[in-house]
C-alpha cells in the first residue's frame, strides 16, 4: 500500500509506474477520486508501468468517506483484482487479399479504390458478364456467388461458387476483409397496385406523357412514395424531379404523397422548396395508402397526418415508386456471409453503431443499396468509406489480440448451439474435433452475451466471471457446492 | 421503524459503453457517495441466476443500466438483458418477494443526470419498501 | 431430443414442504439443450427456493449439482455422497431421469421439477416442436418423411379429416399445421404423390407405449 498525492495527474502516474517497477508488481489497484475512472487512465498507467492494463484497476473513494468505508471499497476491488487472470497477447497475420461482392456502382468503385491502395482484390458478380470484367487491377469472377464465409477478421475463408447454377465449381479462398455491395433484388411487384394507363411505376411517368397524345393527358397526377416501406433520399429526389417535370413541362397538377420528405442532403431541401413554389402539392400520409383504379380514374385514400383527417385524392394517373414496395428478401447472401438483416431484409441491422458501412462482423462491410442507401452521392461515399475501413484494418498487417475472449468449458458444453446462434458477431463456432463450442478470439467482442445465454453455464468471460463480479459486490461467489460438470 | 437501506448494499451494474461513462462524469456528485458501482462489458452479460445470487448474498437491490435497446454497442445486449431481468423478476414474484428489487434502465453515455436520478430513485424505492 | 418445461413454482414449493435439505440435481443433456433443467436453470430455481424460504422465515439448504445424464447409472457416482446427505432429491431431468435416480438410490425420495413434454426438434432458437410419438414401428418412409402419427392431431393414416382448412388443423388453427397438408406438400415436392393412393392398413399400436412398458435388449452388446 502506497499513499500518494493526486493520482490523476502525470506526477501520480509516474509515481505509480515507479512503484510497480521498484517492487516488481504485476497488478496494481489505485484508489482516488472519480477523476481516475476516466477512460484511458488504466491504459496510461499500463504503458508507464509496463504491466498489462487488465492487471490494473481504479476505484473512486467518496470525498468524505470514513476510513471504514474506504477500506470496504478497497477490499472489494482488491478481492476482484486478485481473481483477474493475466492475458497473453496473440499476434495474428492479416491477409492482404480483399473480396468485393457485386459489381454495381458501389462494388466497382470500392473495388477500384481498394485495388489502388495495393490490395489484391477479387470482385464477384452473380450475373454474367460483369461490367468491369476487363478490369486489370483486380480479379473478376462472374457469374459467381458467395456460398459461405467462415473464419476471423484478417483470415476469412470464403467458399465461392462460380459458373452457372448446377454446373459450377466451388473454390475456397482466404480474404482479410470482405465488402458486400450486392444491390437490391427487384421489388415484389405482385403487391403493387399497378394498372396500365392508370397506376404505373414512377420511373415510367415522364415516358407515359411523351407517349400519349396531349388530349389524353390527365389533369391531376399523383406520385406515391412509401407505399409499403419507408424509402430514402434517392426516392424523394426522383419523386420531386418527376413532379417538377410534369408540372413545368407538361403543365399538369401534381400531388406527391409520402410519409416523410427525406431531404437531408445538399440541394435536396432546395429542390423540395422549388417544387412547392412551382405549385406541387405534398401530402404526408400515415402509411399504406389505398389505391383504387377504375375507368373514371384513380382514387387514393389515406390519412393525412398534417390535417389529421382521412382524405381522398382523385386523379387521372398515379405513379407509385417501386422502391416503396417490399422487395423479395434474398436471404441467401445474408445467411452465407453471416450478416444480420434489418426489418426490410437489408444487410445492416438498425443500429447506429454500424453506420455507415459496418456489419455485425468485423472486417465485413456493407455498402450501397443492399444496406438501404440508394442515394447517389452517398453510394459513392459508402464505397470510399469501405475502402478506407479495409485499409485501416489490413494495413497494420499484424493484429494484436488480447486473449481475454470468451472461454468454453468442454466438460459442460452440451453442443446446444445457443452461443453459436446468439453471438451477434458470429464469433462462436463448433469445434468438431473437441466436440464443443469454441470462441474465435479475433472476432469476439467480449460482450458476455454468450455467458448469460449458455444453459449449461459452460462459458466464461475471464475478466468478468461471476466470481469477479460477486467479489466486486463484496460477496463470495455463490457456492454451487461443487457444481459438478461432466468431469 | 424503517431504516434507510445502506447505500453500500445496493448493487449497480453499469454497462461500460453507456452507463459507466455517464457515471464517470458525475462520480464526484455527493448524492451518489457510497453507491456501489461496477462496470460490466454489456448489459447482456447479466443473467438471472447472477442477479438472484446477488440478492441472496445480501444485496438490497440490483440496478442494471445499459444502452438504449436499438443503440446497444454490442447490437443485441440490451434486448437480451431485458429478457434476463424479466426472468429474475418472475422468480422474485414466485418467491413472494418484490420484483422491483431488480431493475433495468436504459440510457446513453451523455445521460449523467438521468443516471443519478435512476440510482437515487431506486434507493428511495428500496428505503420505502425495506422490511427491516 | 426429449423436451420439458419447468413445473410452476408453487407446485414445486408444495412438493418440498417440510423438507430441509434438498439436492437440486440438473441434467447436462436434453434438459440443458431445451433450457429447462441445465446448470443455469438449476441455479435460478435454487436461488428462488432459497429466497422464498428466507421470506417465510424458514431455513432450507438447497444443494446444487448437475451431472451429464440421469439415465445412466455411472454419472451418479460423483453425487452419491450428496444424495445421502439430502432429505429429498429434486430432479431437473426428464421423467426418465427422475425415475432412474430413484432406482439408483432406492431409499431416496426423488421429485420431478419438470413436466416432460415430447420428442422434438429445435425449429428456431428457443422454440421446440414435437416430431415423434415413439410408436415403435416407424412408417414415415411411406409419407414423404412426415409422421402422420405425430403431426396429425388425430394420427390418421389415410388422409386428412374435414377439419383441415387452409393448411391448418381445426384443433388450433392458429398454431397447428394440418399434418396431412404437410405430408401432401412434401410428397408433391418429392414426386411421390402416387404412393398416397395405397391404403394404409390398421397400425399395430402394440409396438409402442400401448403395448406396455418397452424394453430393448441388444444381444451383441451384452457382456
Amino acid at each position: 500500500m502506497f499513499p500518494s498525492d493526486a493520482m490523476c495527474v502525470p506526477e501520480g502516474i509516474r509515481f505509480a509506474a515507479a512503484r510497480v517497477k521498484a517492487e516488481k508488481l504485476d497488478k496494481l489497484l489505485i484508489a482516488g477520486c472519480a477523476a481516475i475512472l476516466h477512460e484511458g487512465y488504466c491504459e496510461r498507467i499500463s504503458r508507464a508501468a509496463g504491466i498489462p492494463a487488465s492487471g490494473i484497476d481504479a476505484v473512486a473513494l467518496p470525498a468524505r468517506a470514513s476510513s471504514a468505508e474506504a477500506a470496504r471499497i478497497i477490499r472489494r476491488a482488491h478481492a476482484a483484482l486478485e481473481l483477474m487472470p493475466r492475458f497473453e497477447i496473440r499476434r495474428v497475420p492479416l491477409s492482404q487479399e480483399v473480396l468485393v461482392v457485386g459489381d454495381g456502382q458501389a462494388g466497382a468503385q470500392t473495388a477500384r479504390e481498394i485495388a489502388a491502395l495495393g490490395y489484391r482484390t477479387t470482385l464477384i458478380e452473380k450475373d454474367a458478364p460483369a461490367a468491369c470484367a476487363a478490369a486489370r487491377d483486380m480479379e473478376v469472377l462472374s457469374p459467381a456467388t458467395l456460398a459461405s464465409l467462415d473464419g476471423r477478421p484478417g483470415a476469412y475463408t470464403a467458399r465461392l461458387r462460380t459458373g452457372r447454377e448446377g454446373e459450377g465449381q466451388e473454390t475456397e479462398c482466404v480474404f482479410g476483409a470482405v465488402v458486400i455491395a450486392e444491390g437490391v433484388p427487384g421489388a415484389d411487384t405482385r403487391a403493387a397496385p399497378f394498372s396500365p394507363g392508370r397506376v404505373i411505376a414512377l420511373s415510367d411517368l415522364e415516358g407515359c406523357f411523351e407517349r400519349q397524345p396531349r388530349r389524353d393527358w390527365p389533369r391531376l397526377v399523383a406520385i406515391v412514395l412509401d407505399f409499403c416501406i419507408d424509402e430514402g433520399r434517392a426516392s424523394t429526389q426522383a419523386a420531386v424531379h418527376s413532379a417538377l417535370a410534369v408540372r413545368e413541362r407538361f403543365r399538369r397538377q401534381v400531388t406527391v404523397l409520402l410519409r416523410d420528405a427525406r431531404v437531408a442532403a445538399r440541394g435536396l431541401e432546395a429542390l423540395y422548396d422549388q417544387a412547392r413554389e412551382a405549385g406541387v402539392t405534398f401530402v404526408k400520409h400515415a402509411g399504406s395508402p389505398r389505391i383504387r383504379s377504375s375507368r373514371e380514374g384513380v382514387v387514393i385514400s389515406c390519412r393525412d397526418t398534417v390535417l389529421g383527417e382521412d382524405v381522398e385524392i382523385s386523379c387521372g394517373l398515379a405513379a407509385v415508386s417501386v422502391d416503396g414496395l417490399l422487395a423479395r428478401a434474398d436471404s441467401c447472401l445474408a445467411a452465407a456471409a453471416g450478416i444480420e438483416v434489418d426489418g426490410y431484409g437489408r444487410l445492416q441491422q438498425n443500429n447506429v453503431h454500424l453506420l455507415p458501412e459496418l456489419s455485425n462482423r468485423q472486417g465485413v462491410f456493407v455498402i450501397g443499396a443492399c444496406r438501404g442507401e440508394a442515394y447517389q452521392p452517398e453510394v459513392l461515399r459508402d464505397a470510399r468509406d469501405a475502402a478506407f475501413s479495409v485499409h485501416t484494418l489490413l494495413s497494420q498487417k499484424i493484429l494484436k489480440v488480447e486473449l481475454s475472449h470468451a472461454v468454453v468449458d468442454g466438460d459442460r458444453c452440451a453442443l446446444c448451439l445457443t452461443c453459436v446462434r446468439v453471438c451477434p458477431f458470429k464469433a462462436m463456432r463448433i469445434d468438431e474435433k473437441e466436440k464443443k463450442a469454441d470462441c474465435i478470439a479475433e472476432s469476439c467482442r467480449r460482450c458476455g452475451i454468450c455467458v448469460g445465454e449458455c444453459p449449461a453455464k459452460a462459458i466464461t468471460l475471464p475478466a468478468y466471471t461471476d466470481a469477479i463480479m460477486m467479489a466486486r459486490a463484496g460477496m463470495a461467489e455463490r457456492p454451487t457446492i461443487g457444481a459438478v460438470g461432466k468431469r | 421503524m424503517k431504516t434507510s437501506v445502506r447505500t453500500g448494499q445496493i448493487t449497480t451494474l453499469l454497462c461500460e459503453n453507456s452507463a459507466w461513462k455517464a457515471y464517470v462524469e458525475i462520480g464526484l456528485d455527493p448524492a451518489l457517495q457510497g453507491i456501489d458501482v461496477q462496470k460490466i462489458p454489456c448489459s447482456g452479460r447479466v443473467e438471472a441466476g447472477l442477479l438472484l445470487a446477488l440478492l441472496e448474498r445480501g444485496s438490497a437491490g440490483v440496478l442494471v443500466v445499459g444502452c438504449p435497446k436499438d443503440n446497444c454497442t454490442y447490437l443485441q445486449g440490451s434486448y437480451r438483458a431485458e429478457k434476463r431481468v424479466a426472468v429474475a423478476r418472475a422468480a422474485l414474484r414466485e418467491a413472494g418477494l418484490d420484483e422491483n428489487l431488480v431493475r433495468l434502465e436504459f440510457l446513453s453515455s451523455l445521460d449523467s443526470f438521468r443516471l443519478r436520478d435512476a440510482v437515487l430513485d431506486f434507493k428511495r424505492y428500496l428505503d420505502d419498501h425495506s422490511s427491516s | 431430443m426429449i423436451t420439458a418445461v419447468r413445473k410452476p413454482f408453487a407446485e414445486i414449493a408444495g412438493m418440498l414442504a417440510g423438507r430441509e435439505k434438498v439436492l437440486l440435481l440438473g441434467c447436462g443433456t436434453c434438459t440443458t439443450v431445451c433450457m429447462a433443467g441445465g446448470e443455469k436453470e438449476v441455479g435460478i430455481l435454487a436461488s428462488t427456493l432459497r429466497l422464498a424460504s428466507r421470506k417465510e422465515g424458514r431455513t432450507v439448504r438447497i444443494d446444487e449439482a448437475t451431472i451429464e445424464r440421469q439415465c445412466d447409472r455411472e454419472f451418479y457416482e460423483t453425487v452419491r455422497g450428496r444424495v445421502a446427505e439430502a432429505d429429498v432429491v429434486l430432479s431437473m431431468a426428464c421423467g426418465v431421469g427422475v425415475q432412474f435416480c430413484g432406482e439408483v438410490f432406492p431409499d431416496t425420495v426423488v421429485f420431478p421439477a419438470l413436466n416432460t413434454k415430447f420428442y422434438g426438434a429445435t425449429v428456431a432458437q428457443g422454440v421446440w416442436a414435437e416430431r415423434c410419438s415413439g410408436c415403435g414401428s416407424c412408417v414415415i418412409a411411406d409419407f414423404g418423411g412426415v409422421c402422420p402419427v405425430t403431426r396429425c392431431s388425430k394420427s390418421l393414416l389415410n388422409g386428412p379429416c374435414g377439419g383441415s382448412q387452409n393448411g391448418k388443423c381445426e384443433v388450433d388453427p392458429q398454431s397447428i399445421d394440418c399434418g396431412w397438408q404437410l405430408i401432401y406438400d412434401r410428397m408433391k415436392t418429392l414426386g411421390q404423390l402416387e404412393k398416397l393412393e395405397a391404403v394404409t392398413p390398421l397400425k399395430d399400436w402394440s409396438t409402442g407405449r400401448f403395448g406396455g412398458p418397452g424394453k430393448i435388449v441388444k444381444e451383441d452388446a451384452l457382456p
